[in-house]
């Protein structure tokens, strides 16, 4: 793993803390809508979607969720570089039905996921790098590919491609619960943003908001020992304010891009949750009731141990510290 | 004077690192004038996490050493919770002590990452029937560039803690000048050391509370560093002056 997980390899570190910050921001939007997959995007290139992705990952699966990142960025893939793991059989091999060795062949999703170093972060690499990606990404495959992994993870990041160059990421946002925007200060271009924003919202997408990556901090303002300065630092706005930065500006976009971002909106996505039968409802509803039950006896047994175990001791650690007082003087 | 805010706990967080230092710090305590004490070490998930009975030991075990050495302070239990959508859980289970077991909850926000759930993280407590007092609002970055939101969470039913340090410039001119704007407003209620460390501000109490004094009266100092404090010993509620408001910066 490399040191750029810096949310694992230096979790007091200021940086993490604006991570933990980030994570806690979109579990709190979760209320007024669900927020297992996200979609981390950028208008160009070199704005650190994978490094945002990659640690906002972390700080997830730091919480005990069951974490998956999915490497969509099949044209230049950094995920399995970042983890240390092989790049194959990932997404591609999945969407194309064709393995790392150029056979047709039906892969199971499950067999292209990576364990990492980092307890409960799972990783979906980018696969071969396909010629067409935006067209694998269309195919229903994507779909079948999310209710796999939204069953089985708690929270699912996408690292995307940026979403002015290629399709790729615009057609992936309409399909999660909310997109992210990754800037860079100094470095991205407000007509840019702008762009990216209205293309994702014309395919029907949402976005949750805009991290601000590369700020730069004045050492002196922090005197505070152990919160020390850094150059990446990135912080959440509301989507309120990406319209403050945005201004009035406009670009046309390509008639090429638009008649694509047509296509897209016009393709039918079957809504993952309402498309089960009636009877599939009436399945869910006994197993609700069964895990409700379940979920009760548990806490009864949790509640009789923490009843048993009133008499509580203090943990090793403090048992050293109080041995430490009573050798004092 | 009762301490509301200090990190004197040996080897549980980045405050005293050992026993000897604590005694240190205890007796600086004392030569400066306070009677009491909480302990509000940090809890941060993850990072710091001595539960409520692991602090009533290691002060217990304190108290006894402080007794035999004839010094007139006394210890209280507590934490500096760090702000999370779990908090108010571990508080409610008991994990995260509250101060001295009264309905005062002390906790942080980060210093510079700007959280947008603070509203809920009060509400929640305010539905626990438990009563937030936010530790040194003065030294966040959100509230320095935006004092006003300290004023919205005192209006949501909030508490604020100050530092005694910022008065005299101990975290920066901004969060001296924030601090101002606070008492100003009339919406500072506790004043605590935050103290980390031996020789650090205890040491220089005399001229801190003379520039309170010169800011804010007499009458106000004794109030955020005795009279309310005290309300959380006894665990009383207080009748609280409706703060003023500061204008909003921005939009």
């Amino acid at each position: 793993m490399k040191k750029e997980i810096i949310t694992q390899s230096d979790p007091k570190s200021p940086i993490s803390e604006v991570f933990r910050a980030l994570r806690t921001n979109l579990q709190f939007m979760k209320r007024n809508d669900d927020c297992q997959t996200i979609l981390i995007t950028s208008t160009v290139q070199a704005e650190g979607k994978s490094w945002i992705s990659a640690n906002l990952a972390t700080t997830f699966a730091q919480t005990g969720s069951r974490t998956l990142i999915i490497d969509a960025d099949m044209r230049k893939p950094r995920q399995h570089k970042i983890f240390q793991v092989s790049s194959t059989p990932g997404l591609s091999n999945f969407l194309s039905e064709v393995n790392d060795t150029g056979r047709r062949q039906k892969i199971d999703t499950l067999d292209c996921i990576k364990s990492t170093e980092i307890e409960n972060l799972y990783l979906l690499p980018s696969g071969n790098i396909p010629p067409n990606p935006s067209e694998l990404l269309m195919s229903e495959k994507l779909i079948e590919l999310l209710d796999v992994v939204t069953n089985n993870f708690d929270v699912v990041i996408f690292d995307g491609a940026p979403c002015l160059l290629v399709t790729d990421s615009t057609i992936i946002s309409r399909l999660v619960d909310s997109t992210v925007l990754v800037t860079s200060y100094k470095y991205t271009k407000i007509d840019d943003l702008k762009e990216a924003k209205k293309r994702i919202k014309r395919v029907g997408g949402n976005i949750a908001g805009v991290v601000l990556n590369r700020v730069e901090i004045s050492k002196k303002r922090y005197e505070n020992k152990y919160y020390y300065a850094s150059n990446n630092t990135p912080t959440v706005r509301k989507e309120k304010s990406v319209k403050d930065i945005l201004g009035n500006t406009e670009r046309k976009s390509s008639k090429k891009i638009d008649d694509e971002l047509d296509r897209i909106s016009k393709i039918k996505v079957e809504p993952r949750r309402s498309s089960k039968s009636d009877n599939a409802k009436i399945d869910d509803y006994i197993n609700d009731k069964i895990e409700d039950t379940q979920k009760q006896i548990q806490e009864e047994i949790q509640n009789s141990k923490k009843f048993k175990s009133k008499v509580e001791v203090p943990s090793d650690k403090a048992k050293e510290i109080l041995e430490s007082i009573k050798r004092y003087k | 004077m009762i301490d509301v805010h200090t990190h004197i706990l040996p080897g549980i967080d980045d405050g005293s690192k050992d026993i000897e230092e604590t005694f240190k710090i205890l007796r600086e305590a004392c030569e400066a004038g306070f009677s009491d004490v909480f302990a509000t070490s940090h809890y941060i998930e993850g990072e710091y996490e001595f539960n409520k009975t692991d602090r009533e030991y290691i002060i217990e075990a304190i108290m006894e050493k402080v007794a035999e050495e004839g010094l007139n302070i006394t210890i209280h239990n507590g934490a500096e919770g760090y702000i999370s959508n779990e908090l108010p859980n571990l508080i409610g289970e008991e994990v995260v002590p509250t101060l001295g077991e009264s309905r005062y909850v002390l906790f942080e926000l980060p210093l510079r990452a700007k959280v947008m759930y603070t509203n809920e993280v009060i509400n929640k407590f305010l539905q626990m029937k438990l009563i937030p007092v936010i530790a040194h609002p003065e030294r966040y970055e959100l509230i320095q560039d935006e004092p006003s939101i300290a004023i919205e969470w005192v209006e949501q039913g909030a508490l604020l803690q100050s530092n005694y340090g910022s008065i005299i410039g101990r975290y920066g001119m901004t969060a001296k000048e924030t601090l101002l704007k606070l008492l100003d407003a009339n919406a500072v209620h506790f004043l605590g050391t935050d103290n980390h460390r031996s020789n650090s501000i205890y040491t220089r109490m005399e001229e801190i509370k003379k520039e309170f004094r010169r800011k804010i009266g007499r009458d106000k100092f004794y109030e955020l560093s005795e009279t309310n404090p005290r309300c959380i010993l006894n665990n009383e509620e207080f009748e609280i002056e409706e703060p003023k408001k500061i204008k909003r910066r921005r939009r």
